[in-house]
């Protein structure tokens, strides 16, 4: 499963009563040794609600104060969302959620609080679309989606990192989405799957995510290595700077 | 005293590197036309393209990254990637424009036609891209186009004391013979020019490409607080100078070979020399800024790695999607769309779409995380703001104004 | 910005709208010719950027010509509008091609002479756009 086809998905609570979408997942750092980067992390909770402009402006930060007029607009769209933990998920169906709480009974907290058993992550915010950056400070694509390992045991593990135009046409949705995905499909024919890099090739995530691996042996250097094969190379004076 | 002289420099490159196309075609038209009444929509967009790049500059220096880089990360991914295909379409039709241009200028000193000239000028602009350092590249084409300055004394001669410029630059509205609607259409082609956007992604990116840290910041305050209003001087004297010789005698421009006249009716052969090299050199580095910007742009939307600051095998499809950007510019130059109509599509266009660009950026320099302990001030956030309810206006009613007036005609 | 797109003219004023765009239009061009032709005879310029400022302003005046000569006029009241501007217009693209055929050649102290006329057919072609704009 893939954290895209977690958010956007339609909520619906016990009674059927449609609560909103999954504006974001928040992740929390206690699961099974990950590499470098420590304990895996596992679904936690799913923010619903629009996750528009507000949130990923950073207005649900309290240091976050100006401009003031955008500040006073967007900040109170972000408090109090719903938020549903992976125990109250009934069924997960195509595009839906439904819980087994009934709305009121959702939790809402005003903000993302840390927890006792690892580091909580926002995913919407400090995950997706990081830049990745390899040991030699290379460039190397940004995180375009998650893909979860459903467990029996509990809440889905983030095992890789989706890279790539074919991770990236479901975070966009829609029909621009569906042409993104079929031209990636035309270019690399065979393989259904988006360019995938396991989780334990992260380092570090700070404002970017440092990687233990260098970029060139990426599944997402492919085509890098094609521009620069088929075209760079062969024009003079490509290797000096 | 060494920072003192690379202040110095740097305020002189973005003095000369200010003006390009856009602004050559939207002065000369707007004085003909208008005479002054529309010299403050200059005053305005100077204002704002000192705002946002400096805000901008700031960004990519206390972050390290640029700026197409944090939209994405703040507007998300699908808005983001609208706001890229936006601003690549309107980057490529610049480009055109440029290179177009370029083209016209080598077409007035040497009498061959400019399709001649375009497949070679790209090839230069990429020569330069490609061998050049950064740093050399632009400070070697900005300080070249200082030799604009000439119509300053142009101006000069043609209103001796600017007794009449001023007069007219005081007066808003439409001058008899023009309407509204007209007027408001020009006073957003002079905004698109002066606030092009492609400024504030290569801006951003060329910090990085610099290596600027804070002890730069005051750097970039000099560039652009000094160099990009005495740039905006150049406009300025570049429209009195059309309105002067051209107004009262019922001349519209059309062409870039009638930019020529004022300076050479009031300063003759020198002046003229001055004026193509300093078109050349201007326009030749907007060229290269806006190639420039679109590798940046869309390599830092998907995270590819890009820069002239690693070689070029390293940054692969970065410099693939320059060149496809110029095989592209090209390919619209040569399809005899007069350039100067390119030109002030796009910089119309450009109007329109600033607010998806400058948005992301108020923001980004008021969040902490990013900008540690240089996030906006007060009174900054105030003018930044306004300046996007502006914007957003202006968003608003350009395609329908073009429609209703025709472009202008 | 010049427009080349012709639609048809429905009524006398559409018509006379139209008149007054190509009467402006080409005394733009020829405004420019004559002030171009001054400075090349005075030195001020190059040859080669005097014959390009020449070529498009011959453009730009031989267009405005063809978009209003094509143009149907929609009654008789514009057949005389037609009638009056049309021979200015003509004359004055006329004037323009020699000059710009000189200045082609080099011979820029000539192109002041062979101009000359265009000053009286501007200054009557600004009479007609006042009086019928």
């Amino acid at each position: 499963m893939r954290l895209a086809d977690l958010i956007g998905s339609v909520v619906v609570d016990a009674n059927g009563i449609e609560i909103g979408d999954v504006g974001d997942v928040w992740l929390i750092q206690d699961g099974p040794p990950m590499g470098v980067f420590g304990a895996a992390l596992r679904v936690d909770r799913l923010v619903i609600g629009r996750f528009g402009l507000a949130s990923r402006a950073g207005y649900e930060r309290p240091a976050v104060r100006g401009p003031v007029i955008i500040a006073r607009l967007l900040r109170g769209r972000t408090e109090a969302r719903p938020v549903a933990s992976w125990s109250d998920i009934a069924a997960i169906e195509e595009g839906r959620i439904r819980l087994r709480t009934r709305a009121g009974d959702l939790e809402r907290p005003r903000s993302l609080e840390q927890a006792q058993t690892g580091r909580r992550w926002s995913a919407g915010l400090e995950l997706l679309d990081r830049q990745l950056v390899d040991p030699d400070g290379l460039m190397a694509g940004k995180i375009d989606d998650l893909r979860l390992e459903l467990r029996d045991d509990g809440p889905p593990v983030v095992t890789d990192i989706l890279a790539g135009p074919g991770a990236l046409a479901r975070r966009i949705g829609g029909r621009l989405g569906g042409w993104i995905a079929s031209v990636h499909a035309r270019l690399h024919p065979g393989s259904g799957d988006p360019a995938t890099i396991s989780f334990g090739a992260v380092g570090r995530v700070d404002d970017h995510v440092t990687l233990i691996v260098s970029r060139e042996e990426l599944p997402t250097f492919a085509a890098e290595a094609w521009a620069r094969d088929r075209i760079i190379a062969k024009l003079p004076g490509s290797g000096e700077a | 005293m060494k920072k003192a002289f690379e202040i110095f420099l740097g305020i002189l490159t973005a003095f000369g590197g200010f003006v390009d196309i856009g602004d050559l075609v939207a002065n000369a038209e707007t004085g003909a036309r208008f005479g002054m009444h529309l010299a403050w929509m200059v005053v305005v967009g100077v204002i704002g393209i000192v705002i946002y790049a400096e805000m901008s500059g700031r960004v990519a220096t206390m972050s390290q990254r640029p700026v197409f880089d944090i939209i994405r990360e703040r507007l998300g991914a699908r808005l983001a990637l609208v706001n890229l295909g936006a601003s690549f379409f309107i980057n490529l039709l610049t480009f055109a424009a440029e290179i177009g241009g370029l083209a016209l200028v080598v077409e007035l000193v040497t009498g061959i036609n400019y399709l001649l000239w375009v497949p070679m000028l790209a090839i230069g602009v990429w020569i330069v891209l490609w061998k050049v350092r950064f740093s050399v590249m632009e400070k070697v084409f900005g300080l070249s186009g200082l030799a604009l300055i000439v119509t300053v004394l142009a101006l000069w001669r043609l209103d001796p004391g600017l007794a009449n410029t001023f007069s007219s630059a005081g007066r808003f509205g439409p001058p008899a013979g023009e309407d509204w609607p007209t007027y408001a259409f020009f006073a957003i082609a002079l905004l698109g020019a002066a606030m092009t956007p492609y400024e504030v992604f290569f801006f951003s990116s060329g910090a990085v490409e610099d290596n600027w840290t804070r002890k730069d910041l005051i750097v970039n305050r000099a560039n652009v607080y000094i160099g990009f209003p005495l740039g905006g001087i150049l406009s300025l004297a570049i429209m009195g100078a059309s309105a002067a010789l051209f107004q009262p005698r019922g001349v519209s421009v059309d062409h870039l070979s009638q930019v020529t006249l004022p300076v050479s009716a009031s300063v003759g052969q020198v002046g003229l020399v001055f004026l193509l090299y300093g078109m050349f050199a201007a326009i030749f580095s907007a060229a290269l800024e806006t190639a420039l910007s679109a590798g940046y742009t869309v390599s830092q939307f998907f995270g590819w790695q890009w820069g002239k600051f690693v070689r070029p095998r390293e940054a692969a499809r970065f410099h693939v999607v320059i060149l496809f950007t110029l095989c592209v510019g090209v390919l619209i130059a040569l399809s005899t769309l007069d350039p100067i109509v390119v030109t002030e599509y796009s910089i119309v266009l450009s109007a329109a779409a600033l607010p998806l660009t400058y948005l992301p950026i108020l923001i980004v320099a008021n969040d902490p995380a990013y900008m540690k302990d240089k996030t906006n001030s007060k009174a900054l956030n105030a003018v930044a703001f306004a300046f996007l309810l502006l914007l957003l206006v202006v968003s608003i009613v350009t395609i329908p104004l073009m429609i209703w007036t025709k472009a202008g005609a | 910005m010049a427009s080349s797109c012709v639609a048809p003219a429905r009524s006398q004023a559409a018509y006379q709208g139209k008149a007054v765009d190509t009467a402006e239009a080409v005394v733009s061009a020829a405004r420019t010719v004559l002030l171009t032709a001054r400075l090349a005879a005075d030195g001020r310029s190059f040859a080669p950027t005097v014959a390009v400022t020449v070529a498009d302003a011959e453009s730009d005046a031989a267009s405005a010509r063809d978009a209003f000569a094509s143009v149907q006029p929609p009654d008789g009241a514009s057949d005389a509008i037609r009638r009056d501007l049309l021979p200015a217009v003509e004359r004055a693209v006329r004037v323009i091609e020699l000059v710009r055929i000189a200045a082609r050649r080099g011979e820029l102290d000539r192109l002041p002479a062979i101009a000359r006329p265009l000053d009286a057919i501007a200054t009557g072609l600004d009479r007609f756009s006042t009086t019928e704009g």
